[in-house]
């Protein structure tokens, strides 16, 4: 994410600065070295908001507030002792001894935590980043990532975005000009047939025939033929060019989805993320072929109107167009004011659906504490509540339908006043009965344009929410990019070294702190030790999924960042705890990514993973539809697919994340078997819960909070005293034991 | 008979646990911030675990209760609202503009993250960023920013 966007965020939703300013940096460059990282404290010691600069520099940590400076040395900090409050953190830079004061408080809220866990990160550090970040692009991107994550797109205007949405028109061109002209056609020739019944009823008055009237139905009768001719080309071109390009964006959305790293996923809701690429994409449909229009035609009807209307007779013209702008703003007035409601009902709404999401669910739990009859008042009382907000809203709008109504009906009134001595010859100049007609067939023309564009601002707010929602994924860099001139190892030896590695996913809390060590080729290493302790991140950094925050990982000798991840990717193979199916056969499951897969190599590959036995009792075999909607299989069996899927694809490094823990013992000895077969001549890296499956791993490497603890054969593991790996394996053992009794 | 808790400040600043084993520095949390700030405070080492349980912080000696009650407000802070200038829905956030007791800010929530009525009365409103900001007493706001308040309450 490129600097200026963050910084622009930070000022325009933060109101803080998007950098420090420069005269302080050169400052604090002057007092302490090259500045490597700063971040801002923004609450005084009476938390009352206030600017205090943190810098870290080379040599010294210093703060700035109002031109006041603080100077520590490095040398002199021991570490930094952290209470996180409700909406604040306490910092005490402490010195090296505990018998003196602590070398400075600092308090910040939550907004700047990211900031200063970076300064908190960097300075406990053992050892210094070899290529340390630009630090006006981490302050930025660490303040403006919670604003980001939440919206991510850049505030343009909505005529930016609407204009943005426009150029996917552009391969449409000619459906647009052939339903933009039918749309003005189908416009004007609504206006024909009130007039030409005026001139009718002109006619009938003058004392014409029925042969001189001719001439006008049969125009009247080409109006309506042209009309429903323009009306079925308009509505079939802009149908269709709303669907191609709704078709369009969700290709384009879709496909750059799939560039996207894991990261980007991991922030927005899955949800979310469909919502783009279905409803939102619809809804620019509707707008796309039906709204941008409807509105630019009841500009246009009005016009048409207007000009008509003061061209038969501007007096009673005036009586229809002055109270346009009155009728318009409250028709203005009426959206906003209902949009209010609506809010309001939303937030009613959303409790009511909280209850249901959160007893559905958990019926059972419900049931076994006999709490029936307090969830039905639960949902009651919200139901109340909706009721009473919903029946507000029609209240609302069952009072300004009759009113409008009542204006329309007083504006035909009014037309009637007006005309009628001019129509008896009392007053005023001569009106013809025709053109009287004709004013009150236009009259009636009049309400559905004003309604169309009183509730454009809704419509367009709609559209522009959908497009902001699309744009933010398409404006969306991937973060894991091939760099320029890959490197294509293919194939790959399979010799990993993690050499001083950290990592945290969120900038806060450090993951993974110094992890070095190396995989030789061919070499099964597994990866142990409590919950949260890494080892997944260990294998999402092996994937590339995340690249280091801190540190190296090289590949055969290069820098995992600096490989061609598509060549590099293909010969990673993993499986999974709970592997996932695609909805699709046996057969698309276990070739997934293979053009043409040889049946042989498929039968053979199910067979090493013990999956053909199972498959071949299915009526099916192979064919078998599984994932959703498809035949159900077990845990183990699942597992045993993405085994084969693994064999199929002949990984040179092959990554095991607890591919045995959601199984039974007997279907843990299958897989476990299955495994065997396919670690053989390959580099692994192996997660497992039952640490006993390890006990073939050629080392055991034990993390614990982030940190490597111990490495080393399992039974050199199990010798250490007090060790981790130690400990573990006996409470494990305990367990074991207790659960067989 | 179980040990009795005795609190005080370290001269790094500190809370220090006194144990007959040694000093243990503390972090206090509340166990209930927001229907009882005023009891169960659990005292937490460096490394997370419980080392006391504080039913009622009278019950201390008052040296410990006064350095405790010092940690507590430190760690009770939020941002309280006294005046809520603006409140727009964006392109999926609600930004706020406010005057709070502490200074003017802007912050923004998420759309469907709705202000939350506390035990004791009040409101409390997170923000994105994971700050809160509390109205003690929504009934003591001017009118336009109970107004703008009222529609998003349940």
């Amino acid at each position: 994410m490129p600097a200026p966007l963050n910084q622009r965020l930070i000022a325009s939703y933060l109101e803080q600065p998007g950098q420090i300013p420069n005269n302080l940096r050169r400052e604090a460059e002057t007092r302490g070295g090259p500045v490597i990282l700063y971040a801002l404290a923004d609450l005084g010691p009476d938390h009352r908001l206030r600017e205090t600069w943190i810098l870290l520099c080379e040599n010294a940590l210093l703060t700035v507030h109002q031109s006041v400076w603080t100077q520590i040395d490095r040398a002199a900090i021991d570490r930094i002792d952290a209470t996180p409050g409700l909406s604040s953190t306490r910092w005490r830079i402490l010195g090296k001894t505990d018998t003196e004061a602590p070398l400075l408080e600092l308090r910040f809220s939550r907004r700047q935590q990211r900031g200063m866990e970076n300064i908190k990160i960097l300075l406990e550090a053992d050892t210094p980043p070899a290529n340390p970040p630009d630090p006006d692009t981490v302050y930025a991107d660490s303040t403006a990532e919670p604003v980001r994550n939440a919206q991510a797109a850049v505030r343009g205007s909505e005529l930016a975005v609407i204009w943005r949405l426009l150029r996917y028109l552009l391969p449409y061109k000619a459906d647009l000009w052939i339903g933009g002209f039918a749309a003005v056609m189908l416009t004007l020739l609504t206006l024909v047939p009130p007039r030409l019944s005026g001139l009718i009823i002109d006619g009938l008055q003058a004392g014409e025939t029925l042969q001189d009237l001719l001439p006008l139905l049969y125009i009247m009768a080409g109006a309506f033929l042209f009309r429903g001719f323009f009306l079925w080309i308009r509505l079939r071109r802009m149908a269709f060019m709303g669907e191609r390009v709704a078709h369009d964006i969700r290709s384009h959305v879709y496909s750059h989805l799939q560039t996207l790293s894991l990261r980007f996923f991991t922030r927005k809701q899955t949800g979310s993320i469909i919502a783009r690429c279905s409803s939102d994409t619809d809804r620019l449909w509707d707008f796309i072929a039906f709204g941008i229009i409807e509105v630019a035609l009841s500009v246009l009807m009005l016009l048409g109107l207007g000009t008509v209307l003061m061209l038969l007779d501007w007096r009673m013209g005036l009586i229809l167009t002055i109270p346009v702008p009155f009728i318009l703003f409250a028709f203005y007035r009426h959206s906003t004011g209902m949009q209010t409601i609506f809010l309001k009902a939303w937030r009613k709404w959303s409790d009511l659906t909280s209850v249901l999401s959160g007893t559905i669910p958990g019926i059972r739990v419900v049931k076994a504490f006999h709490q029936e009859e307090r969830e039905v008042r639960r949902f009651g009382a919200e139901n109340d509540a909706c009721l009473e907000t919903f029946t507000r809203i029609h209240k609302v709008w069952t009072n300004f339908w009759p009113g409008l109504t009542l204006t329309f009906q007083i504006i035909t009134l009014s037309i009637y006043a007006f005309a009628l001595p001019r129509l008896t010859g009392q007053t005023g100049p001569e009106l013809t009965l025709g053109t009287f007609v004709t004013f009150l067939l236009y009259a009636g023309m009049f309400m559905q344009p004003l309604e169309t564009i009183g509730q454009m601002t809704r419509m367009m707010n709609k559209a522009v929410s959908s497009a902001h929602r699309i744009f933010e994924i398409l404006d969306t860099e991937p973060q894991i990019q091939d760099v320029p001139d890959p490197v294509v190892l293919d194939p790959l030896k399979g010799h990993i070294v993690f050499e001083n590695v950290g990592f945290t996913y969120d900038g806060v809390r450090p993951v993974l702190k110094d992890i070095s060590f190396e995989v030789k080729p061919g070499e099964v290493i597994g990866l142990v030790g409590p919950s949260g302790a890494g080892k997944s991140t260990v294998i999402n950094l092996l994937a590339r999924f995340y690249d280091p925050v801190l540190g190296t990982i090289r590949i055969d000798g290069t820098d995992l960042r600096g490989l061609d991840i598509g060549a590099y990717r293909r010969q990673v193979g993993m499986v999974l705890q709970d592997p996932f199916l695609f909805h699709g056969s046996l057969l698309e499951n276990i070739s997934y990514g293979l053009e043409n897969p040889d049946p042989a190599a498929v039968i053979e590959a199910a067979r090493a993973a013990h999956a053909h036995d199972f498959i071949c009792g299915l009526e099916q075999g192979y064919e078998t539809m599984v994932g959703e909607r498809g035949q159900t299989l077990s845990g183990g069996e699942r597992q045993r697919i993405s085994i084969a899927r693994a064999i199929l694809h002949n990984p040179k490094i092959l990554i095991l994340d607890e591919a045995t823990s959601n199984v039974d013992t007997e279907t843990e000895r299958n897989i476990q078997d299955a495994l065997d077969r396919l670690v053989e001549g390959r580099t692994v890296i192996a997660i497992a819960h039952r640490l006993s499956t390890l006990r073939r791993a050629d080392r055991l490497i034990v993390l614990k909070d982030g940190r490597i603890a111990e490495s080393g054969t399992h039974d050199e593991l199990l010798a250490l005293e007090d060790g981790v790996f130690r400990k573990l394996y006996e409470l494990q053992q305990e367990l074991h034991q207790r659960f067989a009794v | 008979m179980s040990e009795p808790i005795r609190l005080e400040r370290a001269p790094d600043g500190r809370l220090l646990l006194r144990r007959e084993t040694g000093p243990v520095p503390v972090r206090p949390r509340r166990c209930f911030p927001w229907a009882s700030p005023g009891e169960w405070i659990s005292l937490r080492d460096d490394d997370g675990h419980e080392q006391a349980l504080i039913h009622l912080p009278e019950t201390l000696e008052p040296a410990s209760r006064e350095v405790l009650q010092q940690e507590l407000r430190d760690s009770a802070h939020t941002f309280e609202i006294t005046r809520i200038h603006e409140c727009r829905k964006e392109i999926e956030l609600r930004c706020w503009r406010v005057d709070t007791a502490q200074g003017p800010r802007i912050f923004q929530t998420e759309l469907d993250e709705w202000p939350q009525r506390l035990p004791l009365g009040g409101i409390l409103i997170r923000d994105l960023a994971g700050d809160l900001y509390t109205v003690p007493d929504p009934e003591n706001l001017d009118p336009d920013s109970r107004q703008r308040l009222w529609v998003l309450l349940d």
